[in-house]
């Protein structure tokens, strides 16, 4: 790590956005991955006369439509979603900056096409993208984040590209340049550390702004498919009794709002200790 | 009838049975009707909100219960149901039978369609050809198919013939979907009538803007006297299930289809609202494809059927507003229906027969599901559950609608949740589904005895000794199981409490709207 | 100006051309056939080739693509498979609803998201700051279809303050169309203005470290001067990519609100055209939303130059 995004993450430590975020991920993670230990049932085991029940003793967070644990759902279904974000967001992220950095640091035509492409993609559908890809290639988890990575892609080429644009004319790139390092070299070496900070940012907000959206995709019956538990079925199965027994889907959503909330403040506060002019 | 199965519908109706039609004569009379104190009075607009939209407005050509719904108040047919689903004339003042293959239909005068044009045996005669031309692909046309001639002596005469004796004609001819239509117009048209119609029925069409709103209105010279006294029909579509009973509590429309069972305990609380309805004939079934391994083994079928648990998969699926399935495709209450259960949940004979078959530790198989509907998913999330208890791991294969159907229709598949409905006589279920080559024989089902027993039937006119003929018929379906029956869903209506006259019929059919009345 | 104009609008020809032939392509390559969907279990008894023939599928598809694109220049978009009503119609129709909801939420929007970012950044590191700060995550943590449902049942149910579901005609009735318009686009508001606070907010912080604000300070322009003259205009720059991206989002992105609401927008209508794989429906839609997001983004750079005299838009 170079020493900007040092002090930057000492000036985050100061910050009590960033302290909240921080543990609110970790808890989020630490779900996720003790979610299967910690839980009290099997998340698929029904017992329909204890249908729609309220919280009790025996099942903290009451239970859903098929009698099911939701406190049990709810700490298995952690992983799926931490992985349809996460991994979604990373595929994003990686690709998207290779095409930004590449259309800014070549303009032209270049730029011009890979950047129209991207308009493509922004300008489609998500939900068609999504139902297209499930249905061709199955509604494994895989699919979703696959999904959910194309529908983010513009965002970061965007990013990533208008970043470009502006580090490539600084002085020191331009003498590499003049210098015959190759262009690959260049990016990797002078434009991207100088391009992370915004990116990182995005980073973070991109991965609350999947969870919401596995959680649409879901309510459209596109999203990690039942009887897996994710947070986004849990809520899309269960919101419908909301008048009638409220608990399972205001547990799904205050788990979904925790989460996307964590990341939001981990990103709010980042963008503030990286950008000096907003000190 | 068959035909309008959950193909016709689109997307989520949530826990609504896709199409259904008559179950029973015998059948339960309506749980509660809105009651009609006070005179009725004429005037009004009913505004109603249905789950999903029309999809065209050609009777004789659309397959979705939608449409229907909303053409059965703009056409008539030669017969008609009562809400108890017995038969009486529609557009026919008296019918009899002349011979075992022939019958005699005599017109009401003084009939006029819509555009004011009379109606005349004719028209009746174009319609039901019109729906047996094979260029007009009509889905129907299979169910005219055994008509071998249709005259007309005059003007207010028809004279129809089939091949062979054959019992369900007059339950046929009294569906929705077999709608008398004028000639003239539909030549005038050029043959297409996907958003105009000229029917004989109590309301005309008015507009249609597809997903936003139909409107129906009133026929001064509707044949019934005295009705229709509504104004106005205007029908709303609202596919979401909580949005949908929030839009009768909230006054919003005066009337919903489909008041989704999830929400059955606040609309009974809400002094407002009434709430009409009951069971239904359709069925929601596990069905096998009896070619591939293991379930071409009737044991390995039949041990399923022992180890469901029926009542369960109904809470799942439609939050218990059904009857559970215990013994065959129709309820109890319906004539042909077996009356003692048969496969109450029975783990010990499950095992024993899995062992038999040579399974004694279970297997591993496929399930295609959807989550389009969830009284289908649901109950498929539900089987895949309980069939781990004797050692049978379902792998669900979760499908988007359009590509479980292409499977389904296929028979692109090991084991399947899926489920039909629309049926006024067991011949049509019993015959278009299970006899062997059948089109809706997903399950390559084939028995010999059957088939014989459901031509027989067919052919008895006496109910009783037909009753007797398809009892055994069901008793062998069960033996051999090419299918689990799984349970029948109920179907309810909610409506603001001013809404009068109302009546359920048990075939979901609202064509009840021409007497009913605004007490406000 | 009028130069950059026409160039934009020439460099987005191959884009509507590109997604016009993506969209034609993937909705032929994805599984489920129109015409089975149509016609149900029928279908197997049924003419289904026939039925394709007629409709014109039984061609290979790069023949139909240009067929349709023929159509299309001639301004025919053709006729919905399932419902057999021409396109162009179906989409005009839904086509206001879809603008008055996307322009209703971006007022909202705006006005839930400007003025607390003005206050939030007056005020840095003040408990308005975070106060404003903890508002606006709520609004974009919570999923859309939960919210939607919330503020249903609390305002039209509880409180019937408001119709719950359905749209009137801005023509008919323009008390009703808004009432029934309100809570819908609230749901899309709620996570936009929350968005544009955020970025607003960040701008303004930015705009604020800039030398000529600090010399404006330095004149002794009072704060809330120095706030409205120069940084609200710089910092809205940023402001407005981000609306011009959250458009493109909102027009297609309304389909779950749409759903709840039961409201006849173009998303609905592209949702239940996919699902039903009828074809031209969802050609005609994908096209109708790619022109318009063109269109925006080309208005967002417009009023770049509105905003900020300074820059000038150049044809690269």
């Amino acid at each position: 790590m170079n020493s900007p995004l040092r002090r930057a993450l000492h000036r985050a430590i100061r910050s009590p956005q960033f302290i909240i975020g921080v543990a609110l991920v970790t808890l989020f993670v630490l779900t996720a991955v003790l979610g299967p230990v910690l839980s009290p049932y099997s998340p698929t085991a029904q017992k329909m006369s204890l249908r729609l029940k309220p919280p009790s003793a025996a099942h903290v967070l009451g239970t859903d439509d098929f009698g099911r644990d939701v406190l049990s759902r709810i700490l298995h279904g952690a992983m799926p979603s931490l992985q349809v974000s996460v991994l979604s967001v990373a595929g994003s992220l990686v690709i998207g900056v290779i095409i930004g950095l590449i259309a800014g640091y070549r303009g032209g035509w270049t730029d011009t096409l890979l950047m129209s492409l991207m308009d493509v993609l922004l300008a489609f559908p998500a939900v068609l993208l999504a139902i297209a890809i499930l249905a061709v290639m199955g509604t494994a988890l895989s699919n979703v984040i696959l999904a959910i990575a194309i529908v983010n892609l513009p965002t970061f080429a965007r990013l990533a590209r208008g970043s470009t644009l502006a580090t490539r004319e600084l002085l020191y790139v331009e003498a590499a340049r003049g210098l015959g390092v190759p262009p690959i070299t260049i990016m990797w070496r002078h434009i991207l550390p100088n391009i992370a900070a915004p990116l990182i940012v995005q980073t973070s907000l991109t991965i609350a702004a999947a969870i919401l959206i596995e959680a649409a995709l879901s309510y459209l019956g596109l999203g990690i498919q039942p009887p897996a538990p994710s947070w986004g079925n849990i809520l899309s199965s269960t919101y419908g009794f909301i008048q009638t027994n409220p608990w399972p889907s205001v547990f799904a959503g205050a788990a979904i709002a925790l989460a996307v909330l964590g990341f939001n403040l981990l990103g709010d506060g980042l963008r503030d200790a990286l950008d000096p002019t907003t000190r | 009838m068959l035909a309008l199965t959950l193909a016709a519908c689109a997307p989520p109706p949530q826990a609504a049975p896709p199409a259904t039609q008559p179950p029973a004569e015998e059948a339960k009379p309506a749980e509660p009707t809105a009651p009609a104190p006070g005179q009725p009075k004429p005037g009004g607009t009913l505004r109603v909100g249905t789950n999903q939209d029309a999809v065209g407005f050609d009777p004789h050509l659309t397959n979705a219960t939608a449409s229907y719904r909303i053409l059965e108040n703009i056409y008539s047919q030669l017969l008609r149901f009562k809400p108890n689903l017995e038969i009486e004339g529609d557009l026919a003042e008296s019918y009899r039978a002349i011979d075992a293959t022939t019958w005699e239909f005599k017109l009401r005068k003084g009939v006029k369609f819509h555009s004011g044009k009379p109606l005349t045996s004719a028209d009746v005669k174009y319609s039901l050809e019109r729906i047996k031309d094979p260029a007009v692909k009509s889905p129907r046309s299979s169910q005219l198919a055994p008509i071998i001639a249709i005259e007309t002596p005059d003007d207010y005469t028809v004279i129809i013939k089939t091949e062979k004796p054959f019992a369900p004609l007059l339950a046929v001819l009294a569906d929705r979907t077999i709608a008398i239509v004028n000639k003239d117009f539909v030549e005038a048209n050029g043959g297409k009538m996907d958003n105009v119609a000229d029917g004989t029925g109590p309301f005309k069409l008015k507009e249609w803007v597809p997903n936003t709103r139909t409107v129906l209105e009133k026929n001064p010279d509707y044949f019934i006297p005295g009705q229709p006294l509504l104004d106005e029909v205007i029908y709303q579509p609202i596919p979401d299930d909580t949005a949908r009973s929030t839009a009768v509590r909230t006054g919003t429309v005066d009337f919903i289809e489909y008041a989704p069972p999830k929400d059955l305990e606040l609309l009974r609380s809400d002094s407002n609202i009434v709430i009409t309805g009951e069971g239904n004939n359709n069925v929601r079934f596990l069905a096998f494809n009896t070619t591939v391994k293991p379930f071409d083994n009737p044991k390995v079928r039949q041990a399923i059927a022992w180890a469901v648990d029926r009542e369960a998969v109904l809470q799942a699926a439609v939050n218990g507003a059904g009857t559970p399935l215990y013994a065959g495709p129709f309820l109890p209450s319906f004539w042909p229906g077996l009356q003692e259960p048969v496969f109450t949940r029975d783990l010990e004979k499950a095992k024993q027969l899995l062992a038999e078959a040579g399974y004694p530790n279970g297997f591993t198989a496929k399930l295609k599901n959807t989550p389009t509907y969830s009284f289908l998913g649901n109950a498929g999330i539900a089987v895949q559950e309980q069939l781990k208890e004797i050692g049978i791991n379902f792998e669900i294969e979760s499908l988007e609608w359009s590509v479980f159907l292409k499977d389904y229709l296929g028979k692109n598949f090991e084991a399947v949740v899926s489920g039909y409905s629309g049926f006024a006589d067991p011949h049509t279920p019993l015959d278009g589904t299970y006899v062997t080559g059948r089109q809706n024989n997903f399950m390559s089902y084939s028995n010999p005895k059957f088939d014989e027993l459901v031509a027989r039937g067919a052919q008895e006119t006496d109910q009783a000794k037909r009753a007797e003929i398809y009892r055994e018929a069901q008793r062998i379906l069960l033996e051999d199981s090419p299918m689990v029956f799984l349970y029948a869903a109920n179907e309810y209506e909610a409506m603001q409490s001013y809404v009068k006259g109302y009546v359920h019929y048990l075939n979901g059919s609202h064509v009840s709207f021409r007497q009913v009345w605004l007490d406000k | 100006m009028t130069r950059y104009i026409v160039h934009r609008l020439l460099v987005a020809i191959p884009v509507v051309f590109g997604v016009s032939l993506f969209t034609f392509g993937l909705v032929r390559w994805i599984p489920g056939d129109p015409i089975l969907v149509m016609l149900g279990p029928d279908a197997i008894g049924a003419d289904v080739e026939g039925i394709r023939r007629l409709y014109g599928l039984d061609r290979p598809w790069p023949v139909q693509y240009v067929e349709w694109l023929t159509n299309v220049l001639r301004g025919d978009l053709g006729q919905s498979i399932r419902t057999r009503m021409p396109v162009g119609q179906s989409i005009l129709q839904r086509l206001p609803v879809t603008i008055e909801l996307t322009i209703l939420s971006l007022l909202l929007g705006l006005i839930l998201g400007i003025p607390p970012a003005i206050l939030a950044a007056t005020h840095r590191g003040k408990a308005t700051d975070a106060v404003v700060g903890i508002v606006s995550l709520l609004g974009i943590s919570v999923p859309g279809f939960w919210l939607a449902i919330l503020l249903m049942l609390l305002f039209s149910l509880h409180l019937r303050l408001l119709p719950s579901i359905g749209y009137v005609p801005l023509h008919e009735n323009v008390a009703g169309n808004l009432r029934h318009l309100i809570l819908p686009a609230l749901g899309l508001a709620l996570p936009l203005g929350a968005t544009i606070m955020r970025f607003m907010r960040s701008s303004l912080l930015e705009v604020f470290g800039q030398d000529y604000i600090r010399t404006a300070r330095a004149k002794g322009l009072t704060q809330t001067k120095t706030v409205m003259k120069h940084a609200l205009r710089n910092a809205l720059i940023p402001v407005v990519t981000v609306i011009g991206i959250q458009v493109g989002r909102l027009l297609g992105g309304a389909v779950i609100i749409e759903q709840i609401f039961a409201l006849p927008g173009l998303g609905r209508l592209v949702f239940d055209g996919i699902s039903t794989r009828d074809y031209p429906i969802v050609q005609g839609t994908v096209l109708t939303f790619t022109v318009i997001f063109i269109l925006i983004n080309l208005l967002v750079d417009v009023l770049y130059s509105v905003i900020d005299p300074r820059i000038r838009l150049t044809v690269r």
